[in-house]
């Protein structure tokens, strides 16, 4: 392993002095599993890594009203342990299964997942779908933005170098309101998406209308997750019907902008991507009417 | 470890399976690959499996760790550990020390699994010889013993 | 009574005591509690650690190797290049092509070119990365099909063709004049990586005296003792090689690897005068170490009307890399096995195994035979569609059965299952009423059920000489060792050996041990590969406990005070086959042995009969005894994702007998799911010569999530060659699932996708050429 030095923090406050002190070449590690390798390789050089993952502090699943907040180092075990009967709870409990593998899910968090940032982390995708905050917190306060904005590029956010993730939150679904994730991988587990899909539909009164849609894909121009806001807005007042599911799913195909590498072409992604997100919107549709 | 506590100062880049391995000589814990995709370096951490080979040694500081020489002993085998003998699901080993372990939390957790959650505990353990069948019907039968019922 | 009889007469006794029981395995108890040392528990603290400078490109001269920017760091003990090698510069299993330690040239991603030794092995690893190597790139030739146009890039200086060999039987061209039916189709199989879970390692010291000691992952001591020993530049006797617990092996760890490992351990050992070790990492491992052939197949297959297959011409090509490794004795088998396990009276084949500058294919479980049976079994299913009959009907139809001849011409005896391994199969997969309903599924998901056929000639056959040399033991506890080169590596077939002299001397099996194999105390005996540790090397068995039985009879015929014609043994009892009461234990025998200095330590030979047959066209006895199998995979396709979920797989197999019934059901089951992985989605794929993905993370072998129901069906029909007519079971079960999957999806689609892995890419993109 290359070398680098470890800080353990005893409390948030001195994780976030440390790193205001240590602006260069210092990185926070928690769940270690993309990092690490990464590490190893050679693909990320660091001097300091500050530990994060004995701060239970931000380990935490609250509802808060009406938000449901998810402390930045909650591992995808706690996720998956939360028996949370609601629709977001379901969403949630639905990606965890699909995610690494019961190794992985044990250590790796919330918080490392996202500010991974790239489109092999399965739960932004989701967490876009959901239009959820970040929190992010530094020795001079803290603040918020929509986690469409904190993802900037490939492996790039928006955290600042003393900035530490804190929280993602978002809104409860209400009754009027269905979710859907798909994932299409080689095999069955352990296994990184080639395609994900994450859908989030609100209908009005009627139940026949959407009132809104969200739809975030693990690719849609480029090779990080993104909202498709072009079809979120076509979507908009439109009966929630067979004909409706096909002209979204034509005009997404028409939005894809994906690449060839030598696990799948840009053809069979492209496909994909359409028959994911064609099954989620029926997902949601089916759900809905259940209700 | 294993019930015992140890004070150790580690270097910042050794890894938990570096400490297990060199410092504690547990050679039951095997290192695969080292980038976490197969599971052979499996302990149980704070009552879930890890991938050793991913969690800094100072990580795993304060935590309870079981490892596969914690498990049972030449007189009083763990049931899995029974079961596997029994069925002949070890062929190389280099996935038993894991698979027992991956095995013996899930029974510890859910003493009533059905095959599909067995699958889905060891599912973070890669194993080339044996196709996965026997070590599942081993953990089966290690759960209906441990629970009193035939599996 | 001869030995001779005497072995007939064990083979064919009705109720065995031991063999046919599935008792535990010898070594269950220590893997169940992880006491087993392998290479790299072993090491001692103060071992070095070695690691590799490899080639970043696939082929080139080396204009200029500098070594001084490693050699200068800190706590590096030496670094080597092939300057420094004593002895000859060599590390080939087969054909001299292959260099320990690249000088001049480099001719595939990943070879060695120096190494680097450290007490860190992170200070290693960065020193390995300081050595300089200037490249002078060549072209590079990447398909075997180029690789045999007259112009192309050549590998070698003496042309790219490895090996050459062809089956002439009667005449083709006949053969389609009589054809009403014709069928030309070509097909491609991918790199497979063998993955064993321990990936490759080696380990050497210097003793007292001077000698190399090599303790190491590996399935073949004495080839490594032997290319050790040319590296060093010594005798073989100053080198000893002992095998630790394996973690696996399945091919890698018995041709150039293990070589590989322990001779540059050996070299910094005896540079530095410390112990030395070569672990290497997974990545390092799936681009260096060898893998299974690609081949590129094309198929032309003709027929009458009714059903009878008239010729069969094949055109056989594999992709052996840049160095030969075993391939030329993988396109012999394949070649041989072309045209599946069918009747045909008139064959050509012609098969190459072509050099490219891809990474290295050698031994892998199945040797050619997976790759053949996937066109041979498409080809059928093609053939069947074509002529609108049943592929089951069509096998049945043409099927090998005792009397008939194989593509070489050798008549099948009668110890031929096929048959009732189909018939098996079939119904315990509900062939017909799947088959029939499967069809019908209309919607996103559509079932498919298939089936695939085969024929596996045991043990080396035309491949070289194939002997034993088994020990066995009895200690003065009467503890009884059964001590062999040949490699126990999670096969059980260590374990099966000790039952089978179990057998043979009338013991249970708990006073059975297993040494390590190791030449000081072993005698050299040949390779363990093509599944013939229980046939050849169970027969040496045999023959080794049927001298000690002699001498055990013999004294307890002088304590019991009789005929010792009339002496038996039984659970460890010797007695009077006429006076029940006139008994003796083998432990108080053995006792008498020891005080009288009568020896009981026996060597067993074993040495198949040659296989004889004529070079040319391959046309004679080319296998003492075959494997025969049968396998139904039923599937569920997703037609929009071309998403393939195996449901079951039903396997039916000839073994001819199950030493160990559980442990036949292990090689089975464990077979059948790294054949699944070899259907659907493992492929390690070279972009320009470059391993694109040489991590766990991105090549991707089947997970406990992934296995579908299998079942094991177990025929028996003794063998001419095997102890108790065991036939080999170590290799067959990888040969088939990929073909039955292919014909499952194409009943499933109505398309077919001639290329292996069967992708949902392919799947998907085949199924919609034909709706179109």
């Amino acid at each position: 392993m290359p070398g680098f030095n470890v800080y353990v923090p005893l409390s948030l406050d001195d994780a976030l002095r440390y790193l205001e002190g240590n602006p260069t070449d210092t990185l926070p590690i928690a769940g270690s599993t993309d990092l690490l390798p990464r590490i190893k390789r050679k693909q990320v050089s660091v001097r300091n890594l500050v530990d994060l993952s004995g701060l239970t502090v931000l380990k935490y699943i609250k509802r808060d009203q009406t938000k449901i907040r998810i402390g930045a180092l909650s591992t995808i075990a706690d996720l998956e342990e939360q028996r949370d009967d609601s629709a977001s709870g379901r969403l949630l409990n639905d990606v965890t299964k699909k995610f690494g593998s019961p190794n992985i899910r044990s250590v790796a968090t919330v918080g490392g997942n996202i500010c991974a940032a790239s489109s092999s982390e399965d739960l932004i995708p989701v967490f876009l779908a959901l239009d959820a905050e970040v929190r992010a917190v530094s020795r001079n306060g803290a603040r918020e933005m929509p986690l469409k904005e904190f993802i900037a590029a490939k492996r790039k956010t928006a955290l600042q170098p003393d900035e530490i993730l804190a929280e993602i939150s978002f809104s409860e679904l209400n009754a009027r309101s269905a979710c859907s994730f798909q994932k299409l991988g080689i095999r069955n587990t352990l296994i990184i998406a080639l395609v994900s899909v994450a859908v989030l539909l609100e209908v009005d009164e009627t139940r026949s209308n959407i009132k809104s849609a969200r739809i975030a894909l693990n690719r849609l121009r480029g090779k990080i997750p993104q909202r498709a806001e072009s079809v979120e807005e076509e979507l908009l007042g439109q009966r929630l019907n067979e004909q409706t599911i096909r002209n979204a799913t034509e005009m997404l195909g028409d939005e894809l902008m994906l690449t060839s590498d030598f696990r799948a072409s840009a053809e069979y992604r492209h496909e994909a991507a359409k028959v994911l997100f064609r099954r989620a919107l029926a997902e949601c549709q089916a759900s809905i009417i259940r209700k | 470890m294993n019930g015992k506590d140890h004070a150790l100062i580690v270097d910042s880049t050794e890894r938990l399976l570096d400490v297990l391995r060199d410092r504690l000589n547990l050679k039951g814990v095997k290192e695969g690959c080292g980038t976490g995709d197969c599971g052979a370096c499996t302990v149980i951490m704070d009552g879930h499996l890890v991938n050793s080979c991913l969690v800094l040694a100072v990580q795993a500081r304060d935590k309870r760790i079981t490892t596969i020489e914690g498990v049972g002993t030449r007189e009083k085998l763990h049931p899995v550990q029974k079961a596997i003998m029994k069925y002949n699901a070890a062929q190389c080993g280099f996935c038993i020390p894991a698979m027992v372990l991956a095995g013996k939390n899930l029974l510890d957790h859910n003493p009533t699994p059905s095959r599909e959650e067995i699958k889905e505990a060891i599912s973070g353990v890669l194993c080339r010889c044996t196709g996965y069948y026997k070590l599942v019907t081993s953990i089966q039968e290690a759960a209906g013993e441990m629970s009193g019922v035939k599996a | 009574m001869t030995q001779t009889e005497l072995v007939r007469k064990l083979r064919e006794a009705d109720s065995y005591v031991v063999v046919g029981k599935s008792v535990q395995r010898l070594d269950a108890l220590d893997k169940v509690l992880g006491l087993p040392l392998y290479t790299s528990d072993l090491a001692p603290k103060d071992a070095l650690k070695v690691k590799v400078v490899r080639s970043t490109v696939p082929h080139a001269l080396i204009k200029r190797i500098d070594t001084e920017p490693a050699k200068r760091m800190p706590g590096v003990s030496a670094v080597l290049t092939a300057q420094d090698i004593p002895g000859l510069n060599e590390a080939f299993a087969l054909l001299p092509d292959r260099p320990l330690l690249a000088s001049t040239k480099v001719r595939c991603h990943g070879e060695a070119i120096a190494i680097v030794a450290a007490h860190d092995t992170q200070i290693a690893e960065d020193a390995a990365g300081r050595v300089i190597v200037q490249y002078e790139p060549l072209p590079s030739v990447f398909s075997p099909v180029e690789a045999m146009k007259p112009d192309s890039v050549r590998v070698h200086d003496g042309g790219n063709v490895a090996k050459y060999l062809r089956v002439r039987k009667g005449d083709v061209n006949e053969g389609f004049r009589q054809a009403d039916v014709t069928i030309e189709n070509t097909y491609k199989t991918q790199f497979q990586d063998p993955v064993p879970m321990e990936p490759e390692v080696g380990m050497a010291w210097v003793e007292k005296d001077g000698s190399i000691t090599c303790v190491g992952s590996m399935q073949t001591p004495y080839y490594v003792q032997t290319g050790v020993a040319k590296v060093l530049g010594v005798s073989p006797d100053k080198v000893r090689v002992i095998q630790a617990t394996t973690g696996g092996a399945f091919g890698p760890k018995s041709d150039e690897m293990p070589v590989d490992t322990c001779a540059l351990s050996a070299l910094v050992a005896q540079k530095t005068g410390k112990p030395a070790i070569l672990a290497y990492t997974r990545q390092e491992s799936l681009i260096a170490h060898t893998k299974r052939h690609p081949f590129v197949i094309t198929l032309k297959t003709g027929a009458k009307n009714d059903g009878r297959l008239t010729a069969s011409e094949a055109l056989v090509v594999s992709d052996t890399g840049a160095y030969a490794s075993l391939g030329p004795l993988v396109i012999i088998r394949a070649c041989f096995h072309a045209t599946g396990p069918y009747v045909i009276p008139h064959v050509k084949t012609d098969a190459y195994c072509m050099y490219t500058n891809n990474t290295m294919a050698g031994s892998f479980r199945g040797f050619g035979s997976p790759q053949v049976h996937f066109a041979a079994e498409c080809q059928m299913d093609e053939l069947a569609r074509k002529l609108d009959v049943d592929p089951l009907d069509l096998r049945l139809k043409n099927m090998l059965r005792p009397g008939t001849l194989t593509a070489t011409s050798q008549v099948v005896d009668d110890a031929c299952g096929l048959e009732e391994c189909t018939k098996r199969a079939i119904e315990a997969s509900g062939w017909h009423a799947k088959r029939a309903e499967f069809g019908r599924d209309q919607g996103v998901f559509r079932r498919g059920i298939g089936i695939a056929l085969m024929y596996h000639g045991n043990s080396l056959g035309p491949e070289g000489n194939d002997y034993a040399y088994v020990h066995i033991l009895v200690k003065p506890d009467a503890k009884v060792v059964v001590r062999t080169a040949l490699t126990e590596y999670g096969t059980g077939a260590s374990s099966g050996l000790a039952q089978i002299a179990a057998e043979t001397l009338g013991l249970p099996i708990d006073l059975f041990e297993l040494d390590r194999p190791d030449t000081a105390t072993c005698h050299e005996t040949g390779p363990t590969v093509a599944s013939r540790v229980i046939v050849t090397g169970g027969r040496a068995t045999q023959l080794a406990a049927l001298k000690v039985r002699e001498k055990i009879l013999t004294v307890a015929g002088e304590l019991l005070q009789c005929d010792r014609s009339k002496l038996r043994i039984k659970d460890g009892i010797i007695h009077h086959s006429d006076d029940p009461l006139r008994t003796i234990t083998f432990r108080k025998v053995v006792e008498e042995c020891y005080k009288k200095n009568v020896s009981l330590n026996e060597t067993g030979f074993y040495s198949a009969p040659k296989c004889d047959f004529e070079q040319e066209n391959s046309q004679g006895t080319t296998y003492l005894q075959y494997t025969y199998g049968a396998v139904v995979a039923e599937i569920q396709v997703d037609i929009e994702l071309g998403v393939v979920k195996p449901l079951k797989i039903t396997t039916a197999y000839d073994v001819g007998r199950a030493i160990n019934p559980l442990s036949v059901e292990g090689q089975i089951e464990g077979g059948t799911v790294q054949a699944l992985g070899y259907g659907l989605t493992e492929q390690l794929i070279h972009v320009n010569g470059i391993v694109a993905n040489p991590t766990l993370g991105d090549y991707y072998i089947p997970t406990s999530l992934d296995i579908p129901e299998i079942q094991t069906i177990i025929v028996e029909y003794p063998g001419a060659v095997g102890p108790f007519g065991a036939k080999a079971m170590g290799e067959p079960p990888v040969d088939l699932p990929a073909a039955a999957l292919a014909n499952a999806i194409t009943h499933a689609t109505g398309s077919r996708v001639f290329e292996l892995p069967l992708t949902a890419e392919r799947v998907l993109f085949a199924t919609k050429e034909k709706r179109l």
